[in-house]
Parts: structure tokens; C-alpha cells; sequence
């Protein structure tokens, strides 16, 4: 059968053909075409000087802070930093920013905090403190690089201890690994790759809450670009998250009002950052902060390739589907006109409005619940209860209407208390664990 | 030794890759059975007294779908008229094969069947469109053709409701391609069981849309139906294809991953200013559309007048290359005179 369905064509026609990059990002001897003044030093939309091509990329940061109006004069903005090539380019842009004249001064104050998660690697033996101090002295040396700014130390194991990270020595390290072991071991009781990436961006986005919150910052910046939204879109939608998505590839992410993260490099793709970081001769850790244990086969680590590959190639489609992050919204709107065929909404809704209401949050990740009127999560939980009562159909037909009741109170979870309180994504976790493993997360 | 899931005590021949589970033969065959009926009846997608056509490619997902319709309309007394609807786009080797699948169908099944040609639609084969144009651009025309083609001998046959083929896998891959293109017109609509263009057009509907695609392929196995399961002999598209190998990639880490991708699709939320297609009646040919005229009608014109590219990329370039023509024209009648 033709593979081509008509979902395919738009009023563009065949506009949305995949197109080949044209590779020509070298440059001849040219002059700016912005200034039409100095030498060309790279050819991004244009041929452009150094200078006027660090103007680009600082505006466009500067400008997603601007056009939002999110960030109040005198706000504390705390950055998640660990060294890569857009951590550092961020920081270089606030640093310089903080220093202009007058009326283009960067207003708020910043503090940096680096999350060890060095015990997530497989390969990395974490009582090797001598190699884990070297990695912490080189972050140290890389953030000399700048203004002296309060910079923090804590491990993905443990929000509750930060310290400051240039007092930190070779043997305080030893304060965390016993947190470190716990969280090991409570990964490797989570079934798969997936589940245990996922688990771990859940907490490190937990932790960064708490920890923004514990140095009275209201802000997180956190410094994405363009291809890591793009990878997030897709993986978080192949996870089954996609009523929060927005939420993790928007500007601004308020799912909790208190303490906001920002996205203010998402317009910058990673050819602009490691291109700002070559001419300014910043000094890095390394280009992308590479995901832990990138040889296991998971969700998010295939996704991650896939897009890699587009990158290669087709880079076009990788700015598509980071735009695309723009024209989805977090928040639901006040009718649910989602789902209106089939009384199966309806029922759904009807069960489930007592027990839990439009806006109640998942326990884990702090989104919407959405499982609620899902007709797909239904459909999966109907086939489980019709595959056991398949060996008599006389049954089905007469039981029919106590299979739907059955699936249905799974799909709300009024059997499991824990589950009820997770959205779909997040009990995609857990996921072949045990109702214990699944408990620990409520204690 | 795996023991059938339903305590038959039959060995297990297949692992379902929604839920893990595993039937033996005559079990799936039930569940298969089963959750296709409650699909169509907890989605409402016919009434009693409809008559549905099927669109019949002769392909796997089609060939199962009568099947499976014409067993469930006898078993719960749907009380539907069937009838099979089949596209000619004049591919030789290609759909003049799989129609002999399609007429098989009807003759097994006992269906009417009513075959559309692009030739008696359009004036052009897809053979013909594909001399003229390449073989680069050609699934737009197909695509577009074939779209409207079904509306058409929906309203010859004058049924209520167009069930097409659609799987589980089919619409996932959908949703990950409409990301991959930043259409998120698309991406809100495609994921929906039951499409209605606007209020008088027949609706759409995917009685499939929860079905694995594994599971189609094993059904049609088991109950040895016949198909035809040769991939169209044009370029595939290559959106598709990337999304598709994707997909399977990703099927093979987590198979329900199709199931939470279409979840997702039907989760996510879209700004208020996403523009929505206004659909209306194409003044060319009376067909629905969300532009005028029609894609159809541009394409075909594209053809006709010999600028096979019209409407193929973006819209102000197609209007520029009419203008030009018409320019050309006025210019060259002049000039005669
Ligand atoms: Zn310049
Ligand atoms: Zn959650
Ligand atoms: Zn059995
Ligand atoms: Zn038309």
C-alpha cells in the first residue's frame, strides 16, 4: 500500500519536502554585510564580522529576556551551569551584560550552581575522588574565566547539600557518595534505560526547584539551544508526556509559579554557541553536555541520535521542530474540546471529576494530570482485560460492560492510590517496578 | 513453553506489543476481534442502517479491515451496507495488481466495489503525471489526487462514512512527521478517530486507529487472507521514511510507544493563534478544500497548462508563475496581431 496518506499534503503542497542542507558555511574573503565595514569571519544567514556577528547571538538572548518581561529588575536568577560550550556561552553573554552602561545593563542578580552527576555514568567509579575533584577544578577554572559570581556545589543525589563550590575539597565529596549509592540503587530497580533517564531529569528538575528556593532565587535559567528543544519534543511525546511538553520546551516553564525556569538560548543552535566560543577563545568541558550512558539503547538516547543525524543533513528540520516548540502551550483550555466523539469521554469524565480535578498536578513532574479522559490509555487497558478473557467469547458478550468498568478504573487508578497521582509519562516509569519501588517516591 | 495469557491452555503463538501479552491463535483472533468492535462502538462511528464504504488498496490494512467489518457488522448486527471504494491512480505494475487483490476482496466478501481512475477523474495517470514531471514531486500529486478521489466516489456511492485503513503505527508515524514538518494543524487533526472536513462532507474514520500494525500483518496471516504487499513503485516520500524507521527503532526498545506517541498527539495543546483551516467548497470543482481552488484543481491546472511545478511549492510562487504564463500569453496574442 502507498505509504503516503493524506495528512501529508498541506495547502503547500510538496513545500514540506525534506530539504538538503546546502553546505556553505565557509567563507570567501568577504565584508559584513551587516557593517559593510570589517573583514567576514563567518557565514550564518550572512557573511558577518566577529563583531557583528557576537552582537547576533548576545541579541538573541537578550531579546527572549526582553520580549518576555519576565525577569524584574533586582530578580536572583540562579544558572544551572556545568561547563559545556552553552553554559559558557550564556554566562559570557550575562557576564558582559552586567557590566554595559546605564540603560543596557542586564538588571538581576546571578548565582551559578553546578550539579554533580558524575555518579550516573556507568563506567565512572564514584569513589574515585581524586578524578571527581579534577573535573570540579576544571569547572572551577572554566567559571574564572568570568566576573566572580556565588557559585554552588550539589550532587543530583542530594538537594539538600549545597556548598560553596570553591571551598570545595577533594574529601567533601565523600559527603555525598552514600546519597549517591542510594539513588544508584534505586535506579537500577527502575526496568529499563528509559525509565531511568526519564527518572533522572524528573529529579534534577526537582532539585533545581528546591535548590533556587533555597538561595531565593525566583529564576533558573537553564541553557538549552535549539536542537536540545527539538530532542526533548520528540522524546518527551514518544514517552507519552505530551500534555506537558510545552512546559519542558517553552521559554518559560511556570508549572510551579514560585520558581520559573527560563529558556534564553533556545533561538541559538549549537553552530552559533561553539562559533561565540571559538572566537571569543572562551575556554569549555566540551561542546554538548553528553547524556549519561549514551551506549544504552533508550527513548531518549535513540531520539537523541535521530536528531543528530537530521542535524547532519537536514538542519532545517531541526529548527522546524524547535519552532514548533513555540506554537504548543502548556495550559488547557477552559473547555475540553478535545475528545468530544464517543460517549467514552463523557463516562471517563463523569468517574474521574470526583476524584480528581482538571488542574490537579502529577506528584512527580508537576503537570497536568491527563490521563483522565484518554481514550488511548483506555484502549490499552480494555486489550489487556479482553486478552484474558479471550478464550471465551460467550463471556465477553455478556461481561462486556464489567471489562470497560474494569478498564476504566484503571485508567483513573482507583485501585492504586500512587497511581493516581502520577500523569501518564510518569507512570510509564515505573513501568515492570513494584508498587514498593513506586511508593518510595511518596515517602 | 509459553502458556496463553486467557488460561486456555493453549501454547502462546505471539507477544501483543500494547500490552505485552501472550495468545495463542484462536485467542488473538478474539481479542483482535474484540477490540476492534469496542473502537467503532465506545467512538460511535456508525449508526445503524449506514452504509459505509471501505477504502481498498488492496493492501494489508484495507484487506483486514473488510474482513474484520463484515465479521463484526454479522456478529453484533451492525446493520451496515459495506462497500469497497478503490482508487485507480494508474501506476502500472503497481495498483493494476493490487486491484486484482481488491476485486478478490469482493468477490470473498460479497462486497460491491467501485473503482475510481485518476484517468476518468483527472485526465492524467499517475504513469503519465510521472513522464511529465519526475519522479520527485509525484506523491504530492498522488496524494492530493487520491484525497479528493475518495471524496468523490464517497458521493457517487452515496455513503455515510469512509473507513479507511489506518493502524495504530500509521498514526504515530503521522504525529512524529507532522512535528518534523512544524504543522501543528496537522498534528491536532491527525490523531482524531472520526474526521469530519466540514459539516456536509462524509466523515472519515479509522476503525483500526488502536491496532498494531504486527497484529494486522499476523491476523491477515493466520486467517491466510490474501493482500497484495508491494510498496508503491515511485521514490517514497521522504518524510515517511525517516519517520517511519525512526519509529521502528523506537518500537523496538518500548513497544507501547506507539500507543503513547497517538496519546500524546491527542494531548498536547496548541496556542490560541495557531490559524485553523477554514474549509469550504472549492468553486473549481465543488470538493471540499481549505484554499481556493482547490489543491487539486491547482495541481491539475499545473499539468494542463504544462507547469507541472505549480502548486507544488509555495502558494505566491505558483500565482507568479500563472501571472507570468498569462503575461506571456497577452504578449504573444499581441505580437500576432
Ligand atoms: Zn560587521
Ligand atoms: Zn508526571
Ligand atoms: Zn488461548
Ligand atoms: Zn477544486
Amino acid at each position: 500500500m502507498c505509504s503516503i496518506g493524506e495528512e501529508d499534503f498541506g495547502d503547500e503542497g510538496g513545500a514540506h519536502a525534506m530539504i538538503e542542507d546546502i553546505k556553505s558555511l565557509e567563507i570567501v574573503d568577504e565584508i559584513c554585510k551587516k557593517c559593510s565595514n570589517e573583514k567576514s569571519v563567518i557565514n550564518i544567514i550572512y557573511a558577518m564580522c566577529k563583531t557583528c556577528f557576537l552582537h547576533y547571538v548576545t541579541h538573541k538572548f537578550r531579546a527572549s529576556l526582553s520580549a518576555s518581561k519576565i525577569v524584574p529588575s533586582n530578580s536572583k536568577v540562579l544558572l544551572n551551569f556545568s561547563g559545556y560550550a552553552p553554559d559558557v556561552c550564556i554566562l559570557d553573554m550575562i557576564d558582559k551584560g552586567l557590566l554595559l552602561e546605564y540603560h543596557k545593563k542586564l538588571r538581576f542578580e546571578l548565582e551559578i550552581i553546578y550539579i554533580d552527576e558524575d555518579c550516573l555514568n556507568e563506567g565512572n567509579d564514584i569513589n574515585d575522588l581524586k578524578r571527581r575533584y579534577e573535573r570540579i577544578d576544571k569547572v572551577k577554572k572554566i567559571l574564572e574565566q568570568f566576573v566572580k559570581f556565588k557559585c554552588h556545589y550539589s550532587s543530583i543525589a542530594n538537594k539538600y547539600i549545597v556548598l560553596p563550590l570553591d571551598d570545595i575539597k577533594e574529601n567533601d565529596m565523600n559527603a555525598v557518595i552514600n546519597d549517591e549509592i542510594k539513588l544508584l540503587a534505586y535506579l537500577k530497580s527502575l526496568k529499563s534505560s528509559t525509565c531511568k533517564q526519564d527518572y533522572v531529569d524528573i529529579i534534577r528538575n526537582e532539585n533545581l526547584r528546591h535548590i533556587a528556593n533555597q538561595l531565593n532565587c525566583q529564576f533558573v535559567f537553564l541553557t538549552d539551544t535549539t536542537i536540545d528543544l527539538a530532542k526533548r519534543f520528540i522524546s518527551n511525546m514518544a514517552l507519552g508526556r505530551g500534555s506537558s511538553v510545552a512546559f519542558d520546551v517553552s521559554f518559560c516553564d511556570d508549572r510551579v509559579k514560585s520558581i520559573r525556569f527560563l529558556r534564553p538560548i533556545k533561538n541559538v543552535n549549537m553552530i552559533e554557541v561553539e562559533s561565540y566560543i571559538k572566537l571569543k577563545d572562551l575556554d569549555v568541558i566540551g561542546a554538548q553536555k553528553e547524556i549519561s550512558n549514551t551506549n544504552q539503547l533508550s527513548i531518549q538516547n535513540v531520539t537523541s541520535q535521530f536528531i543528530d543525524g537530521l542535524q547532519q543533513n537536514f538542519s532545517s528540520t531541526v529548527s522546524t521542530v524547535a519552532r514548533g516548540c513555540s506554537k504548543i502551550a502548556p495550559y488547557k483550555k477552559s473547555n475540553q474540546s478535545n475528545h468530544v466523539n464517543g460517549e467514552i469521554s463523557s463516562k471517563l469524565n463523569q468517574t474521574s471529576a470526583s476524584v480528581t480535578d482538571i488542574n490537579q498536578r502529577c506528584y512527580l513532574c508537576k503537570s497536568f494530570l491527563d490521563y483522565q479522559n484518554s481514550e488511548t490509555l483506555y484502549a490499552i487497558e480494555f486489550s489487556r482485560f479482553v486478552s484474558e478473557a479471550a478464550a471465551d467469547i460467550e463471556h465477553i458478550l455478556k461481561n462486556t460492560e464489567k471489562i470497560e468498568e474494569k478498564a476504566m478504573s484503571e485508567v483513573n487508578s482507583n485501585e492504586n492510590e500512587f497511581k493516581k497521582h502520577l500523569c501518564h509519562g510518569c507512570r510509564n516509569i515505573f513501568i515492570g517496578s513494584s508498587d514498593d519501588i513506586l511508593a518510595e517516591i511518596f515517602q | 513453553m509459553v502458556l496463553c495469557k486467557a488460561n486456555c491452555g493453549n501454547k502462546a503463538i505471539l507477544k501483543r506489543p500494547k500490552t505485552g501479552d501472550a495468545l495463542c491463535k484462536e485467542c488473538f483472533f478474539t481479542a483482535f476481534e474484540c477490540e476492534i468492535h469496542e473502537t467503532i462502538t465506545k467512538g460511535q462511528l456508525f449508526k445503524s442502517g449506514d452504509k459505509v464504504a471501505i477504502g481498498a488498496s488492496g493492501g494489508k490494512d484495507s484487506t483486514v479491515l473488510a474482513y474484520v467489518l463484515k465479521l463484526l457488522n454479522e456478529r453484533y448486527k451492525y446493520n451496515l451496507k459495506i462497500v469497497l471504494l478503490s482508487i485507480d491512480e494508474g501506476i502500472t505494475g503497481y495498483r493494476d495488481d493490487s486491484l486484482e487483490t481488491v476485486k478478490k476482496n469482493r468477490d470473498d466478501y460479497g462486497m460491491e466495489l467501485k473503482i475510481l481512475s485518476y484517468e476518468e477523474l483527472y485526465g492524467w495517470t499517475m504513469d503519465k503525471v510521472v513522464s511529465v514531471i519526475g519522479k520527485t514531486n509525484n506523491c504530492t500529486f498522488c496524494g492530493v489526487f487520491r484525497r479528493q478521489a475518495l471524496d468523490r466516489g464517497a458521493k457517487m456511492l452515496e455513503v455515510d462514512c469512509v473507513a479507511t485503513g489506518h493502524n495504530a503505527d500509521d498514526i504515530a508515524e503521522t504525529v512524529l512527521m507532522n512535528i518534523l514538518r512544524g504543522d501543528m494543524v496537522r498534528l491536532r487533526r491527525c490523531t482524531k478517530i472520526k474526521t469530519h472536513s466540514n459539516e456536509d462532507a462524509i466523515p472519515r474514520v479509522k476503525p483500526l486507529k488502536y491496532t498494531y500494525e504486527k497484529e494486522i500483518v499476523m491476523y491477515a496471516h493466520f486467517k491466510k487472507l490474501v493482500y497484495f504487499s508491494t510498496e508503491c513503485i515511485f521514490a517514497p516520500n521522504a518524510y515517511r521514511g525517516h519517520a517511519r524507521m525512526f519509529l521502528k527503532d523506537l518500537e523496538k526498545i518500548r513497544p507501547s510507544v506507539i500507543m503513547d506517541i497517538i496519546h500524546s498527539g491527542e494531548q498536547i495543546q496548541f496556542k490560541e493563534n495557531i490559524k485553523k483551516p477554514v474549509l469550504d467548497i472549492c468553486q473549481t470543482c465543488g470538493f471540499v478544500s481549505s484554499c481556493q481552488p482547490c489543491k487539486a484543481c491547482v495541481l491539475l491546472e499545473g499539468l494542463n497548462r504544462g507547469l507541472p511545478k505549480l502548486g507544488i511549492g509555495k502558494k505566491s510562487k505558483g500565482e507568479r508563475m500563472i501571472a507570468q504564463q498569462n503575461l506571456e500569453r497577452i504578449h504573444r496574442v499581441k505580437n500576432d496581431f
